[in-house]
């Protein structure tokens, strides 16, 4: 479903990414490793279409109705309602929106651009309530601004309710256990396996292993310097961590 | 009993106020760009004479008025409404209106009738129209007392919580005579006191709406009159148009331990200028001072503001946040007083601007005097755009781009008001703010 091929992008002037070749099936969970500045989060915000982050060369295709398309072609908007989700690294604070109702125009929006009819408020808080608990989430945050005075822990779970409600078919997660305790990363990492199934690709960033205990990948991927070095199955994180990231960084 | 100024038989005391306004008016200077109140809103074009009052004669036919849905919707859950049309109380429409001989614990009334009233209601009425006679009003206070003839008075005695709705509305004026619209411009000089006593509690709205793009003015005043421990939800809305010039003036006046929190929803005029006094007169007297703002084209937005702490323990919280776009001007000027006698106190004053366009324009001028030593006084004031993160988070959950720029600059300004404690006041401002259209939040250069 998602189409990685020899993938280059800068970052302004600087070439982040310089040649990433990755591939997800529906229903596989991938994990990228790597250190820091080694391009993860960077391979995120491209394929989610963060402005400023600009393509080189190769290619980031995703199956829509069937069919491999670029999508650098699709405007951000576009490609989430198409079904690519990314649970940010730094959830963005929005005063003034309750979570609710930025919850219910997002989901809304994917209901139109599917020529689906969209939810009323009051079935929209219903189901919303309901979805809460993947996360364990008290429905008393619905009605806040969006991650306003949340904490770290609370802001990656309100990051996972919205994947609940959006139901993408590619996750991408990043960085979601950093700034977790222990607790959290489990509230988190549950809500995450409750959300697999074998329609749905997730791509999990992260710096360490501690996440992969708690949501097992299909494969591990190592990044460094902008290009996946090293590939295997989730025994590759142990080894990373037992060795440490310098025996594969380039 | 007479509901409008045609009936107005006026008392000698207002009689003789309002003819020394009159006389204080002939030949009074207005604010020039050397006035440093008035220092960013220029008065070049504006003189009183530009716009005539609208007489008796004039009314128009206010009887067959109905108000807008989205206005009758806000107001639905109220207990009391007043509707005024231009200025002019329409009984028909109105909910609940009663005069103090009726209920000696409640008044929601017509300020006319009030006046009329050969009780209480007239003494107090005339309590703080005469205190306000006395003082420095300005030529644009003057002009408000001198040319007033209606407006609401509430005064609240009894224990009951009630939820209360001011209504003015404007609109072309048909001319009774020849049913021909009036298109000259006219003034409205509405005006409001409203008495809270002690221990009681209250939400009212107050809401300023013109029917379409009318040029016009309106000069307008409000008195809120806090006894002790009394605690008010108020919210002022205010909608009134491209083509009018406003002026409105509101004193705050709050007893021992009483808090009041008070919100404001403004859509810019050409231009649109509130000047809140508010007095903090005795210890512990709490209040919550929240002001948000929209503005494009070239609107024109200017908020006064003084806050005198008084006495000892006094709290005031002042959040002032709009957002301006276009080649439209936002104005804050915030004075904050802290007397000597006011040790303990507590102040906080914030002015924060989204500027949506290279062509439109903020000033910000706080002003803190501090006379006690023994205070806490915070001030803060921003200019910002919207961020490329928060618009690209909004998108990468379907959100489109226009739309995610609607929602932030929405929130911007529910920010503020969903800092109001009570849901009937937030509920209709805010049902406000998600009626502005879409350009207000486009930068629109």
């Amino acid at each position: 479903m998602l189409k990685i091929t020899n993938l280059h992008a800068n970052v302004g002037d600087k070439e982040v990414l310089k040649g990433v070749t990755l591939t997800i099936n529906p229903g596989e969970v991938h994990a990228i490793m790597g250190p820091n500045g080694s391009g993860k989060s960077t391979l995120s915000k491209v394929i989610a279409g963060y402005p400023g982050y600009e393509i080189t060369s190769g290619k980031v295709e995703f199956e829509v109705n069937g069919k491999m398309i670029d999508l650098s072609e699709l405007e951000p908007e576009a490609r989430a309602c198409e079904g690519v989700f990314l649970a940010f690294q730094y959830p963005v604070e929005v005063p003034g929106i309750t979570n609710l109702a930025f919850l219910h125009a997002a989901f809304n929006a994917v209901c139109r651009h599917h020529g689906a009819p969209e939810m009323s408020e009051e079935k929209f808080a219903k189901f919303v309530a309901e979805k809460s608990k993947i996360v364990e989430m008290d429905p008393r945050f619905l009605d806040r601004g969006v991650n306003v005075g949340f904490s770290g822990g609370e802001k990656k779970r309100n990051e996972i309710l919205q994947m609940a409600v959006l139901s993408p078919r590619l996750a991408i997660l990043d960085e979601t256990d950093s700034g977790l305790d222990i607790d959290a990363l489990k509230i988190v990492a549950g809500g995450v396996n409750k959300l697999r199934s074998a329609e749905r690709g997730i791509l999990l960033i992260t710096h360490y292993q501690r996440l992969l205990d708690f949501i097992k990948p299909d494969f591990v991927h190592i990044l460094s310097a902008g290009q996946i070095v090293k590939s295997g199955n989730s025994s590759l994180a142990l080894e990373l961590e037992k060795e440490g990231y310098n025996a594969y960084i380039r | 009993m007479p509901t409008s100024a045609s009936g107005l038989t006026k008392p000698e005391w207002l009689r003789v106020s309002q003819q020394e306004a009159q006389e204080r008016l002939v030949g009074a200077a207005l604010p020039t760009g050397d006035t440093e109140a008035w220092r960013y809103t220029s008065l070049k074009n504006f003189t009183f004479d530009k716009y005539s009052l609208i007489s008796d004669g004039r009314k128009g036919d206010q009887a067959a008025y109905a108000p807008p849905k989205e206005v009758s919707a806000v107001v639905e859950s109220a207990d009391r409404v007043l509707y005024f049309y231009n200025g002019v109380f329409l009984p028909q429409i109105s909910r609940g209106a009663q005069g103090l001989t009726e209920s000696p614990s409640l008044c929601v009334s017509p300020l006319s009738k009030a006046l009329n009233d050969s009780g209480r209601s007239s003494e107090i009425v005339r309590f703080f129209l005469d205190r306000q006679a006395n003082a420095d009003l300005g030529a644009f206070g003057d002009y408000n007392l001198a040319h007033f003839t209606e407006g609401a008075f509430v005064h609240i005695k009894g224990s009951e919580l009630l939820k209360i709705a001011v209504v003015h509305l404007y609109g072309n004026i048909k001319d009774q005579g020849a049913g021909a619209i009036v298109q000259a411009p006219f003034s409205v000089c509405p005006r409001q006191v409203y008495y809270f006593g002690e221990n009681t509690r209250a939400e009212v709205i107050e809401l300023h709406v013109a029917a379409n793009n009318i040029s016009f003015f309106v000069s307008s005043a409000s008195d809120l009159i806090l006894d002790r421990a009394a605690q008010v939800s108020f919210g002022l809305g205010q909608w009134l148009g491209d083509e009018a010039f406003v002026v409105h003036d509101v004193h705050l006046k709050l007893s021992r331990e009483a808090e009041l929190e008070y919100c404001n929803f403004a859509v810019a005029s050409s231009p649109l200028r509130n000047e809140i006094i508010c007095d903090l007169l005795e210890a512990g007297a709490s209040v919550k001072l929240l002001s948000s703002y929209a503005a494009t084209d070239k609107q024109h937005i200017d908020n006064s503001s003084a806050i005198f702490h008084r006495k000892g323990e006094t709290r005031s919280e002042q959040v002032v946040k709009g957002v301006v776009s276009g080649s439209a001007r936002a104005i804050f000027s915030g004075k904050l007083r802290i007397e000597q006698d006011a040790q303990r106190s507590d102040a906080s004053q914030l002015n924060q601007n989204l500027l949506l366009s290279s062509k439109a324009e903020v000033d910000t001028r706080p002003q803190l005097e501090v006379y006690a030593d023994d205070v806490k006084a915070a001030h803060g004031a921003s200019v910002g755009e919207l961020s490329a993160d928060e618009i690209f988070y909004l998108e990468s959950r379907g959100i489109g781009r226009d739309e995610a720029k609607l929602m932030l600059g929405r929130g911007y300004i529910l920010d503020v008001i969903g800092r109001v404690g009570s849901t009937f006041v937030r509920q209709a401002l805010k049902s406000m703010v998600e009626r502005l259209p879409a350009h207000y939040f486009s930068g629109g250069e």
